[in-house]
């Protein structure tokens, strides 16, 4: 393919939008790390098990892709709220190695779970078949309306965080938990809304990537790689800076799709992130020193 | 009586830190807890704040019986908590921090106002609101924490050593601070090892000992006491 303006553009407008949701999927897993301290990275099979509750209300002919993901968020919030109720509370004082055995296992758990309930098959939606073209660059409707959706929750998910009592609680209780529960913040009540809202972002994020990507039990894998490398590249503490990491991913992986192949696309975003470490250990936007 | 403690006892696994500490606190009250290094002050604190699990006794808040209740239950019955060394929230802003002691619905509604008074306590702060807390001198964080105290409009303030690490001139301003406090109604509970201040400020004392009270009394008395010197001495 010929490198025009309009071809470079087009990569970049779709590796933004595409990125939104990378984002999207990478802020629901830093904020629980900020809040619980565990690196959950079971959040990639909920977004994967989200992907494929959308699928199944879609398929049922009465409900589009948008309504359907609708539905299934607050039924991840409630499960998100279980979950740290009755489980991740259990190991919150366990070393993080066990952290790592028990979320990597849950994440082994959702994708066999869900190979054995769905097989093997790659499934996607049907597209629309719409696009939107401007100035010569054409972007399919349903990446522009995922992209968009997911970057507005981000920025929504981060001014509530800042501007409302129960953010500021939850940002606290994150920066100095013994403090937090001192002064007589419940703590533990702030920790399942803020799993909960974790797991209901991964819901929004799957609901979103249904829409226009393929769909297969291992993709979650893939997801939790890509979200762990997203974190690890912004400082997993900036929910924000995780947003815009997973942005660069989703400009680099349509940079290399469109210079390369997708399989060297893959490839060279973890190159390209492993040297960014190299320089920069801290992350992007990570301070020299944790506080 | 707004807070009655009976035979307190609080163990770290195998051993015991508390042997039955008796407390009464009177409503409009300042009462000082002094001690010697590890005779049992802030475990004393922290276990009635629903901090540390208790292993016997009774702490009764307003006549109800509150042992095994959580620091935020606590905390929304007005018991509200400055703990030592602060604890304040780095990251967030002077604002933040002194919102966030708004524990409950009741007090968030009426924080505007609340504040107002806070910040005529510590004037030093208002220009600081927007600056994040980890960056205040340490007397700059010491009025956080006590503001976000009394932005829980506290019945009973249970303050633990307010003068660690402050320089001599700034330990004054805590206490005057405090003088102030106590005045305007609010009953006071605080950890010292500035004795002198604690007993200036403070109408009665109870001395803790190898996690027992030695010594109990009006702070003119506790001021002449030998034991209280030997208590702090380690003799």
């Amino acid at each position: 393919m010929e490198l025009t303006p309009a071809v470079i553009g087009q990569m970049l407008v779709t590796g933004v939008l595409v990125g939104s949701i990378y984002g999207a999927v990478a802020m629901g897993f830093s904020l629980i790390f900020g809040v619980v301290r565990i690196v959950n990275f079971a959040h990639a099979g909920g977004v994967v098990w989200a992907m494929y509750a959308v699928f199944l209300v879609t398929s049922g002919g009465v409900l589009g892709p948008y309504l359907a993901t609708a539905l299934v968020i607050p039924v991840f919030f409630g499960l998100g709220y279980l979950l740290q109720r009755a489980l991740m509370v259990r190991i919150a004082d366990m070393t993080e190695e066990m952290h790592i055995v028990f979320t990597f296992g849950l994440l082994l758990v959702l994708t066999y779970l869900a190979q054995f309930a769905f097989g093997h098959d790659v499934r996607f939606l049907a597209s629309s078949e719409r696009h939107l073209a401007f100035g010569g660059i054409v972007v399919q409707r349903e990446i522009l309306v995922g992209g968009g959706v997911a970057a507005l929750s981000a920025l929504g998910l981060h001014v509530a965080l800042a501007r409302t009592w129960l953010g500021k609680a939850i940002r606290a209780s994150a920066d100095n938990r013994r403090g937090a529960v001192l002064i007589g913040l419940d703590v533990r009540a702030l920790q399942r809304v803020a799993v909960a809202v974790s797991v209901a972002s991964a819901a929004l994020a799957g609901g979103l990537l249904a829409t226009f990507t393929t769909l297969y039990p291992l993709r979650a894998f893939e997801l939790a790689i890509l979200a762990f490398l997203i974190v690890v590249l912004s400082g997993i503490r900036s929910l924000l800076g995780s947003f815009g990491g997973g942005v660069i991913v989703g400009v680099l992986e349509g940079a290399g799709t469109l210079l390369l192949s997708p399989s060297l696309a893959q490839l060279g975003i973890h190159a390209l992130i492993f040297a960014a470490l190299l320089i920069r250990p801290e992350g992007l936007w990570g301070r020299k020193e944790a506080v | 009586m707004l807070l009655r403690v009976r035979d307190l006892q609080v163990h770290y696994g195998p051993f015991q830190a508390l042997f039955g500490v008796s407390l009464e606190i009177d409503e409009g009250e300042a009462v000082c807890l002094l001690g010697g290094n590890g005779a049992g002050k802030t475990t004393t604190l922290r276990a009635l704040m629903g901090a540390l699990p208790i292993s016997g006794g009774t702490v009764e808040l307003l006549g109800q019986r509150v042992e095994h209740r959580a620091s935020h239950e606590l905390a929304a019955m007005g018991m509200i908590h400055v703990p030592e060394g602060r604890e304040l929230f780095p990251s967030l802003t002077v604002l933040e921090n002194l919102e966030l002691g708004c524990v409950t619905p009741g007090t968030r509604r009426r924080s505007a106002e609340t504040l107002a008074v806070v910040l005529d306590l510590f004037p030093a702060l208002r220009g600081r609101r927007r600056q994040l807390a980890g960056t205040l001198s340490g007397g700059e964080q010491q009025m956080v924490a006590i503001g976000r105290g009394l932005m829980g409009r506290p019945k009973l303030l249970m303050l633990d050593e307010p003068s660690l690490g402050l320089a001599p001139v700034l330990v004054d301003a805590v206490f005057a601070t405090l003088e102030r406090i106590k005045a305007e109604g609010t009953t006071i509970v605080v950890v010292e090892q500035h004795i002198h201040h604690a007993l200036r400020v403070c109408g009665r004392g109870y001395v803790l000992e190898g996690g027992r009270i030695a010594q109990e009394g009006s702070t003119a008395d506790l001021g002449r006491s030998d034991r209280l010197r030997a208590a702090y001495l380690g003799m």
